[in-house]
Parts: structure tokens; sequence; C-alpha cells
């Protein structure tokens, strides 16, 4: 198909330029090849992160470690800083909070983080 | 402690083959060793660690060492986990976290190494134990937080202060970034040591169902066991990865910041 170009355009006429003509079709055939090689390369490399990204048990795992480590070191904050100060529950119950707090956020910030990293998957698996 | 051995003892006595599925867990010392009373004795799972620092050598070394342009299976296992881990290093925090790059291959194959380990029958599975990982996320913690100090200076605490927000609420959400970065090391430990725990304490309870239920039912929780064995290699390698690529997100934090 291509080789079938190159002839026509060399047969329109323009034979003095025939030379470079020949060496735009190498390169404009370098640049395709350059292109194709990267797709499949990117579709080579990228399933085997999709397969282990994708466990959607890793995932709700994840998730569920993060809310429960917020809620025990925001916990374990207040109490040490109750023990410092010897101010008995006060810190425990309003660092509990900030723990739950802390935990949601994370849990926030990697779903997000998650969901961008599916979409990029995504985006790059319909591309090829 | 004692009644616990007592009560595993008579089991041992009753049944002939006792089910204890916390047993794999049980820390043995094999060469005792005391220094000023401290016990630093070499237990099984020190020796599962230098095993597993000897198979990783062997891989990387020996694999590598005839070093040809068409590597045979050794070397192409060498070089696919060189390139997983630089990729997820490259795609995580670019360029400027290639000088990260011995520490992450060694802490991903460290992890991989030892979940893997703990698939073979009889063994022990080193990451099962939380003081392991939690020790690997804290050093993973603290690396990174001096890194950042290093790289920023004190600008680095602004990783704390969120953009745009009302100035009334700013105290609390600092707050509540700070308790956020500080539950890094134990989401991180705790994921690794309780993926490895649960999968493994369920592969023997199911293990003990085969052996109790005889040959009439056996066959149900061996068909399980099979499928369950093939999702444990899939979680051990998805728990190394997840370590490591959190890692390099750390990394890319402490490094760029937002």
């Amino acid at each position: 198909m291509r080789k079938g170009r190159g002839d026509l355009a060399s047969s329109d006429g323009k034979r003095s330029t025939s030379d470079s003509h020949a060496r735009d079709e190498l390169k404009s055939d370098l640049a395709d090849f350059e292109a194709r090689l990267q797709k499949k390369q990117k579709a080579h490399l990228q399933p085997q992160n999709t397969a282990a990204r994708s466990s959607a048990m890793g995932i709700a795992f994840r998730l569920t470690t993060e809310l429960v480590a917020g809620i025990f070191v925001g916990g374990g904050f207040g109490l040490l800083l109750d023990k410092w100060l010897g101010t008995g529950p006060l810190f425990l119950l309003i660092f509990f909070a900030l723990g739950m707090a802390a935990g949601i956020l994370n849990v926030f910030r990697t779903a997000k983080e998650l969901s961008a990293r599916a979409e990029a998957d995504a985006k790059n698996n319909s591309g090829d | 402690m004692a009644a616990e051995e007592a009560a595993s003892g008579a089991a041992h006595h009753a049944g002939g083959l006792a089910i204890d599925p916390m047993h794999q867990f049980r820390v043995e010392t094999i060469f005792p060793f005391h220094i000023g009373g401290i016990d630093m004795s070499f237990t099984n799972s020190a020796a599962w660690m230098v095993g597993v620092a000897v198979a990783i050598s062997a891989l990387t070394i020996v694999g590598m060492g005839r070093g040809s342009m068409v590597p045979g299976r050794w070397q192409s296992v060498a070089e696919m986990s060189y390139e997983f881990v630089a990729n997820m290093l490259r795609e995580n925090v670019g360029d400027s976290g290639k000088r990260f790059f011995p520490f992450v291959f060694t802490l991903f194959m460290f992890v991989l190494f030892c979940n893997m380990g703990g698939m073979l029958p009889y063994s022990f599975t080193v990451t099962s134990q939380i003081i392991i990982t939690f020790a690997l996320a804290f050093f993973i913690f603290l690396g990174v937080t001096i890194l950042g100090f290093a790289v920023h200076g004190f600008h680095f605490l602004h990783f704390f202060v969120p953009k745009g927000v009302p100035a009334a609420l700013l105290p609390l959400l600092v707050v509540i970034e700070v308790i956020s970065y500080f539950t890094r090391p134990v989401s991180l430990s705790v994921r690794l040591f309780a993926n490895m725990m649960a999968g493994h304490t369920m592969l023997k309870v199911f293990a003990g169902f085969v052996i109790a239920m005889g040959w009439a039912g056996g066959f149900l929780p061996l068909a399980f066991m099979v499928a369950f064995s093939g999702l444990e290699i899939l979680v051990a390698f998805l728990q190394a990865y997840v370590f490591a690529i959190l890692t390099c997100i750390y990394l890319n934090d402490a490094l760029h910041m937002h």
C-alpha cells in the first residue's frame, strides 16, 4: 500500500525530487513504525499493571485499613496527650473524632487515586 | 503460655493429627543467644529472612552472571523484576526517583520473596508478623520524613497545610492532616501483615476440614483449598506490589510535595 503511494508520487513528474521524496518516505515510515511500536509496548506493559491493581478484595482491604488506622492513630495520640497532661478522657475523645476524620480523608484520597489510575488505564486500553 | 502449650500437647495426644491453625506463626528459637539480658536468639523467622536474602542475591547475581544478549530463564526473571520496579518508580516518582531504585528494589524483592516463601509447605511466613512489617513501614516513614525535611527544609511543613481553606478551619485541618500523615506506617504495615496472616490461617483451617471430614466429604474443602492457594499466590504478589508502590508514592510526596 505504502509502496504504491510512493510510486505514484515519483511518477507524478517530479523526478528531480524523487531522492528527497524517498528520504521523506523513509522518515515517515520510521515515525509510523515508532508509533506502532509504542502502542504495542504500551499494550504489553499495561495489562500486567491492571491485573495487579484490579483485585477488588485488595482495594476493599486497602480502604478498610486506611479507615481503621486513622481511628487508631488518632486515639493513640489522644491517649498519649491525656497521659502527659493528666486530663482525663478529654483529648482521647477529641482525637478519636479527629482520627475518624483523618481516616475518612485517607479513604477519600485513596479512592480518588484509585479511580484516577483506573481512568488512565481505561484510556490506555481504548487507545489501541 | 504454659496452659496453651499443655492444651496443644493434649490435642496432640488425643487426635494424633492436631489441628492448630496458629501453630504456623510460632517463632521458635534455633540458636539461643543473649546480649546483656536482651534476647537476640536466631529464630526460624531470622532463618527465613536469611534464606530470602540469599535467594534474592542468588537470583540477581547468578541470574545475571552470564549477562548474555539473549537472556536465559533466570536472567529473564532478574531483568523482569528490575524493569518492573524501574517502571513503577518512573511512573510514580519520575526521573528524580532513580537514585532510590536500590532501596525500592530491595524492599519489593524482600517482601515478595517473604510472601512467596510463605506459600511453600512447612514454611514460616516472615511477613505474617506485625513487628516485621511495622519495622519495615516505620523505617520507610522515618526515612521519607527525613528526606522531606532534607530536600525542602522547614518548607516541608507546608505539606500539612491544605490549600484554599478558610483561616478559621485551618487549625482543625492541620491536626487532621498530621494524624493522616502518621497513619501511613500503621496502615502500610497492618495491610501486609493482616493479608498474610488471614490468608494463611484460612488455608490451615480449611486443611483441617479436609482431614476432619475424611474420605467422605473432604474433597469439597480440598477443591476450595486448591483455588484459594492460587488466590493466595496472587495476594502474595499483590501485597508486595502495594507495599512497594506506596513507598514510591510517599517518596514522591517527600520529593515533590503536592
